[in-house]
């Protein structure tokens, strides 16, 4: 559900840098064209570790990792690593020519990158964008980066790197769940338009080691990460104002992962939907009307706008009722347009067990 | 005294002048005709502005009437046209003021040969007249001096030179002893006696003073711009 | 006060001709001094911003060696995590004949450096975003300012040819940036993405150079510099804009040459028309005086009257100046495009200071145009007051005085040349008091000639003629600040003609000096003047072997950037005879050669040697490809050809030092029976298979070169026009002022006899007289000035050493223009002197 970030920074940080932006940018979206792109309409067989690489012909890509981690005496750090692929035209799949400049590639591509610092009730976050000419951003076979950052598939997982003034990331990822297809075999349509759909899958639980560095100290740090992969062509329609997108790792073993598209007046999109991963890997599929969300409390950005700051989610089929409550209420992206990306923590039953979890939202469509 | 009575020198002829002052029309000269003989010494007598420099201006051509007609030794010159009557005037008239009106970028002996030169004399014979007329007047010593080093009386002599270097057959003369003290005016008037008369030119003289009229042939004034004959008044 | 004002001011009313013509002289002397004013403020400014535009807000650049900066260093550092640069490629293309700078960009790098103010930028605009993209999207496509687009009649999706160096490139126009009014400097600038401007100007693979932003972190230059190779290197920006503007430096002097007579002149002019309103009225004020006006009052009411009557006359020449600018402007940037930079024309920019010093030159002139004589009027007792030659007198009295004080500023002038070595500023001043000082003099010339001239004249047109002239001696106070005001502006004519007459004998001299070889070859130049790959070394050998070729010698020429500006470096194989290309000013060329081959040193440029000081046996530091080498200096050479200079070295030690053996040029020798014309033929068309090569015979570069230069002084022209405006206000104003005071005296001779011609006859001749004067008396102040401008202005400015040469053409014409322009202006006042026979002013005292 991240492509209204992508489409949508990218257009407007690079040419609209001093100034403010309205809604009305949605237009510009519709403005790529999508002509000339592959598109996201029949089930397809997904192998891998190729699935994990890019895919050209599509207009646009995703690797999105989001994650929780302890350091040292329990200090948690929250953390995402994303990296956009966006196609501006279709590429030319032509040789390069002779005397062609390396330059030439009408793919950009753009990554954020966050750290979420509890104890110091800190945010920090970054972001970047590059052309995609295989040397300073691109994909090589599993790997992905931009510039400094990078995410690329190691021997039994992933190794994410990224660093920015004096914040750094180091992180193995162990892969611990298969991945997992969401929607229909990996075909998540948004909406009742054919094709207005993406090729999504997760790799929802991957134990992660390694180290952040904050203002000199460097922590050990251990957790879990979420990996989400999409990737297709088409916009989301106009109806949607923005989305509510979670992905939780609950303590007996289960993921959960569900995103509430939001129609205009505020009420769910019936494409809503979501999974549910049991410890082995298998997948429930959740439809909209399988999960009741209830909003408990609101935070106000001190840059406008208000978001939803605790929710109560339940699974009724499932027997699953769940708190969710941000680590820390500003873990706000300050790009444009603005969205709120962070680290929660869960807390409930399902059926007559306590769970607790611990999770990452996504809320986009509320700054003002 | 009067040489040739039969030959008119001025003839004027129903001569009328006016001027715009301060949008009403003042007529200065009305209807005006009088003939003056070649030779005589006519006085002109008339308050500051009755209008005897208007009739001095319009006898020598500097400026035009508005109707009628001057002749002067025959030519008409009111029809004639501004170069015509510049180079007639320049041949036919010498002029005396007041105030000199000596020119200050030139010598005493360029100030008269300038005349000279207008009507284009030759070097040789301009050099040698002007020395002799201004050895009439007194001042051949003074040649070479420039206008501003001379006494008022000095530089009245050198316009009288000036005025009659070219031998004119009319000389108008506008208050010539106006500036002058008496004995000063008294060396002017003999001046202008002794050379004016031997050429047997016409004297025109503007003036306030009963003294300098009673020295005329004939005197005449000017009153609400008509011309009166005060000769018998005078004699 | 009310009562003294209307006094003196009725007169005025009652006599608009005098009035207008003050207000007229100050407007004009106004105008002048703006307008030059503007053209020299827009040009800095639209050459400033072009700049900004062009490099914006970087604080340092990375720039690379002799064989450029190779795209790596930049990926390379962004990989390393150095993140704010952005690449660029930069050079110069043709449209319809107009050059174009093209920038040629990375879009992701570029936000925090440049702000591109696209169309459709503003709320609701969608297809900006759409431009900007396409960038990456459209192959070839710019992005051009909305006044380049309208000038060339390009709207957003059309066609068009860019030409670089002989080769042509569609190009599509994908948006326009900016609006018909203010261009934020770009006009005249393409922007397109990196890649296509890679691939237009033949610099695949490399950059022109990398824009760098430091902050007060010194670790990030540290850690940048330990990133780069040995001949990359991280310069300040504030030194490659200086040596760009440097670039524009001759115009700036010659127009802050120009902007220093014009102050002069138009101060004159304004001092004249008013200095003739006080005296005019000496009689009126007079008569104040006797009816017991105290001199305060009588003053303070003259300052009054003359700063109404000078606010007026400030704020017509302020707009005239506008307009005059506006002409200048497309002159001067019509020029600069060609030459030196891609500079927007027609935008005139009234800056603050150009009114500042519009309105200030304006009062203060006025003010003591007024006081002076104001005070000199009523220093005498009343009766005295009423004499007109009073006045005249005391202007003689103080002629001794004048002298003295340009004595006096004259030897200042020396005292200051003497103790400023390369001080610019000290210079203009210097120059300045020398034509102040002759402006003082002006008066004691006239008076000193005059006696020559009159007999000179009597003898031509009579005594009229002697007149003529002793009315300009005798109204000295009024004729004696016009003849001062065209003294200064013919004597621009002369200085400024002298210097480039000069420097153009000089160039024409180098140019057959150094232009050795019969015909020259050469690969185009690309971006940054950097021509990558030279003659292909294959072709070279074919080249040779042309019949009628002799002998050839190569060349590499390269661009270095240090911390104190680009140096052109040439690498020559000497051929046995090339030597004699060089005109060493220090060295012996019997010692310097031996030393030069044996790659023991360099050569320099007279320019570089005076600009970083240097003498024979000093070394000088080159970034080399194996990092800093000293190198030592074997001798200095005579050279126009660049501002900062350039150095020669030896190609091999060119190659051992920079790697890179690609020639760039030929010097090819013919033999002694071949016909250049079938040789060049026959060059062409061996050269054609290859690559595109400039192909020139000596005289077609020696001929190319004088044109450039020509035009480069196109702006001269200038000069001329306003020369001659300013000498035909001051002319006319004197002549008028004349005629009107003379009114008695053209009536005594008219009542003479003389003919309405014969005045009109002595008027032209005393403005001829005037112009004659001051363009006499200009001819040895435009020498003393152009000297000035040869030896200190030009020298200071940019170090060449140019022989003096005095073109009598351009002293005759100068002195033709004094005159011709003299006898314009005394055409109304002719005319106006005789129009009515002046009849009562014949009785008046």
């Amino acid at each position: 559900m991240r492509i209204f970030i992508i489409l949508i920074v990218m257009l407007c940080n690079v040419a609209y840098a001093q100034q403010n932006v309205s809604s009305g940018r949605l237009d510009i979206l519709r403005d790529v064209a999508e002509v000339g792109f592959l598109r996201a309409t029949t089930v397809k067989p997904f192998t891998f570790p190729k699935d994990h690489g890019a895919h050209p012909g599509y207009r646009h890509e995703w690797w999105y990792s989001t994650g929780n981690l302890e350091g040292p005496e329990g200090r948690r750090f929250g953390y995402e690593l994303t990296f956009f692929r966006l196609a501006l035209a279709p590429e030319d799949k032509k040789q390069i020519e002779e005397n062609k400049s390396g330059w030439k590639t009408p793919v950009a591509f753009a990554a954020h990158f966050a750290v979420t610092d509890v104890e110091e009730e800190d945010f920090h976050f970054f972001d970047r964008y590059s052309r995609a000419d295989g040397r300073l951003a691109g994909t090589k076979g599993t790997r992905v980066w931009l510039e400094d950052w990078s995410l690329e598939q190691s021997e039994d997982g992933w190794v994410i790197k990224a660093s920015e003034g004096d914040i750094k990331l180091n992180l193995d990822l162990k892969q611990v769940k298969p991945p997992v297809l969401n929607g229909d075999q990996g075909l998540s349509r948004k909406s009742e338009a054919i094709g207005n759909a993406t090729y999504y899958y997760t790799l929802p639980r991957l134990q992660s080691t390694g180290s952040i560095e904050i203002s000199g100290e460097t922590f050990s740090v251990e957790g879990l990460t979420w990996l989400d992969r999409e990737w297709g062509t088409s916009a989301l329609s106009s109806d949607q104002q923005g989305w509510d997108w979670y992905a939780l790792h609950l303590s007996d073993g289960s993921d959960l992962m569900f995103y509430n598209l939001r129609n205009m007046d505020n009420s769910r999109h019936s494409y809503s939907a979501g999974s549910l991963i049991s410890p082995t890997g298998e997948k429930t599929s959740l439809k909209a009307e399988d999960v009741i969300i209830e909003v408990t409390d609101y935070w106000e950005s001190p840059l406008g706008g208000r978001y939803p700051s605790q929710w109560r989610l339940s699974i009724p089929n499932h027997g699953i009722n769940l708190n969710i409550k941000p680590v820390i209420n500003n873990q706000e992206l300050n790009t444009i347009p603005r969205y709120w990306e962070g680290a929660v923590d869960v807390i409930g039953q399902r059926g007559e067990d306590i769970i607790e979890g611990q999770g990452y939202v996504e809320l986009t469509g509320y700054s003002r | 005294m009067i040489s040739d009575k039969n030959t008119v020198s001025i003839h004027i002829k129903n001569l009328s002048k006016g001027y715009l002052e301060g949008g009403r029309q003042h007529q200065v000269l009305h209807d005006v005709s009088v003939d003056i003989l070649k030779g005589e010494t006519v006085a002109l007598l008339g308050r500051s502005g009755s209008g005897k420099s208007t009739l001095l201006n319009l006898i020598s051509g500097i400026d035009i009437p508005d109707s009628g007609e001057v002749q002067i030794e025959g030519k008409t010159i009111t029809s004639m046209k501004d170069r015509e009557r510049t180079i007639f005037r320049r041949e036919n008239i010498g002029f005396v003021y007041q105030f000199f009106n000596l020119i200050p970028t030139l010598n005493v002996g360029e100030n008269l040969r300038l005349v000279l030169e207008l009507c284009e004399l030759g070097k040789k014979d301009s050099m040698r007249q002007c020395e002799d007329m201004l050895d009439a007047v007194g001042l051949k010593d003074r040649i070479d001096s420039y206008p501003d080093t001379l006494s008022g009386g000095e530089q009245q002599r050198v316009a009288i030179a000036r005025a009659l270097i070219n031998q004119p057959c009319v000389v108008l003369a506008d208050e010539p002893t106006g500036n002058l003290d008496d004995y000063t005016a008294d060396i002017v008037w003999k001046l202008l006696d002794k050379l004016v008369r031997p050429i047997g030119g016409t004297i025109l003289l503007a003036t306030h003073s009963a003294d300098a009229a009673r020295r005329c042939d004939r005197v005449f004034e000017l009153v609400d711009g008509r011309l009166l004959d005060r000769t018998e008044s005078f004699k | 006060m009310g009562n003294i004002l209307k006094a003196l001011s009725s007169y005025l009313f009652r006599h608009p001709g005098q009035l207008a013509l003050a207000i007229i002289g100050l407007a004009v002397g106004i105008a002048v001094i703006v307008a030059v004013d503007i053209a020299n403020e827009s040009a800095r400014k639209s050459f400033d911003s072009s700049l900004t535009a062009v490099t914006g807000d970087a604080t340092h650049q990375i720039i690379g060696g002799a064989t450029g900066l190779d795209e790596s260093v930049y990926i390379d550092l962004r990989l390393g995590g150095i993140r704010t640069i952005a690449p660029i490629v930069e050079g110069v293309v043709r449209i319809e004949g107009e050059t174009y700078q093209l920038l040629g960009i990375d879009i992701f790098a570029e936000t925090s450096f440049r702000d591109y103010q696209v169309e459709g930028s503003g709320s609701g605009g969608s297809s900006g975003a759409g431009g900007v993209f396409s960038l990456l999207t459209e192959d070839n496509g710019v992005l051009m300012m909305r006044r380049s687009a309208a000038r060339l009649g390009l709207k957003t999706g059309d066609p068009f040819t860019a030409r670089v160096f002989g080769a042509e490139h569609q190009g599509i126009v994908l948006s326009l940036m900016g609006d018909e009014e203010s261009s934020n400097g770009l006009d005249r600038v393409l922007i397109t993405d990196i890649s296509v401007a890679q691939e237009w100007l033949g610099l695949v693979g490399k950059l022109s150079r990398i824009d760098v932003m430091i902050g007060d972190e010194d670790n990030l230059r540290a850690s940048i510099e330990a990133k780069l190779p040995p001949d990359v290197q991280l310069l300040n920006a504030e030194r490659r804009n200086n040596s760009l503007q440097e670039m524009s430096s001759g115009f700036n002097t010659s127009l802050t040459a120009m902007s220093l007579f014009a102050l002069l002149v138009g101060v004159f002019l304004i001092y004249n028309c008013m200095s003739f309103m006080v005296l005019q009225r000496r009689p009126i004020i007079g008569v104040l005086r006797a009816l017991g006006v105290t001199r305060e009052q009588l003053v303070a009411a003259l300052i009054i009257e003359g700063l109404v009557i000078a606010t007026i006359g400030v704020l017509i020449g302020l707009f005239t100046g506008k307009f005059l600018g506006e002409q200048l402007v497309s002159l001067v940037s019509g020029n600069l495009s060609d030459h030196y930079y891609s500079v927007r024309g027609g935008e005139v920019t009234l800056a603050a200071t150009t009114i500042l010093k519009g309105v200030v030159a304006g009062l203060l002139a006025t003010l003591i145009a007024v006081v002076v004589p104001a005070i000199e009027a009523v220093s005498y007792p009343p009766r005295l007051t009423l004499v007109r030659s009073v006045v005249e007198e005391s202007v003689h009295n103080i002629l001794g005085w004048l002298a003295l004080a340009a004595g006096l500023l004259v030897i200042v002038a020396g005292v200051v040349l003497t103790f400023t070595d390369v001080n610019l500023i000290a210079g203009f001043f210097a120059l300045f008091l020398v034509i102040v000082s002759s402006a003082l003099l002006a008066p004691l010339v006239v008076k000193l000639m005059t006696p020559l001239l009159t007999i000179i004249m009597g003898y031509a047109v009579g005594l009229p003629g002697r007149i003529a002239v002793r009315g300009i001696l005798k109204s000295l106070s009024r004729t004696g600040v016009a003849i001062a005001a065209l003294t200064i502006a013919v004597a621009e004519i002369v200085g400024m003609g002298v210097m480039i007459g000069s420097f153009r004998e000089n160039v024409e001299d180098w140019l057959i000096t150094s232009l050795h070889s019969d015909i020259y070859v050469a690969a185009p130049a690309r971006g940054g003047g950097l021509s990558l790959n030279g003659i292909d070394p294959e072709l070279i050998t074919k080249l040779s072997q042309v019949n009628g070729v002799s002998h050839y010698s190569g060349a590499r020429g390269v661009k270095l950037e240090t911390e104190n500006g680009s140096i052109q470096l040439r690498a020559v194989d000497m051929s046995p005879d090339g030597g004699n290309a060089y005109d060493f000013l220090m060295g012996y060329p019997a010692e310097i050669w031996p030393a030069f081959n044996a790659g023991e040193g360099v050569i320099i440029t007279d320019p570089y040697a005076y600009n970083f000081g240097l003498n024979i046996g000093d070394s000088l530091t080159l970034p080399t490809k194996l990092g800093s080498r000293e190198f030592k200096v074997l001798g200095i050479y005579r050279d126009y050809n660049a501002n900062q200079g350039s150095i020669t070295i030896n190609r091999s030690a060119y190659i051992t030092y920079w790697q890179d053996e690609v020639i760039s040029s030929l010097g090819i020798y013919l033999r002694e029976d071949a016909d250049e014309v079938a040789v060049i033929d026959q060059l062409n068309a061996v050269g054609a298979p290859y690559q595109a090569l400039i192909i020139g015979s000596n005289k077609q570069i020696r001929e190319m070169s004088l044109r450039v230069f020509d035009r480069t002084f196109i702006i001269t022209n200038v000069l001329y026009w306003l020369a001659m405006i300013v000498a035909f206000v001051g002319v006319l104003a004197a002549a008028l002022a004349l005629s009107l005071e003379r009114g008695k005296e053209i009536a005594i001779l008219r009542a003479l006899g003389m003919t309405r011609a014969q005045v009109s006859k002595l008027i032209v001749v005393q403005c001829g007289t005037m112009g004659l004067l001051a363009g006499l008396f200009a001819l040895p102040v435009g020498m003393i000035s152009g000297w000035l401008l040869i030896n200190v202005i030009n020298r200071r400015a940019f170090g060449w050493q140019i022989d003096m040469i005095i073109p009598i053409d351009t002293l005759l014409s100068a002195l033709a223009i004094a005159i011709v322009t003299a006898l314009i202006a005394a055409i109304y006042p002719a005319w106006y002197a005789t129009k009515s026979a002046p009849v009562s002013t014949l009785r008046e005292e």
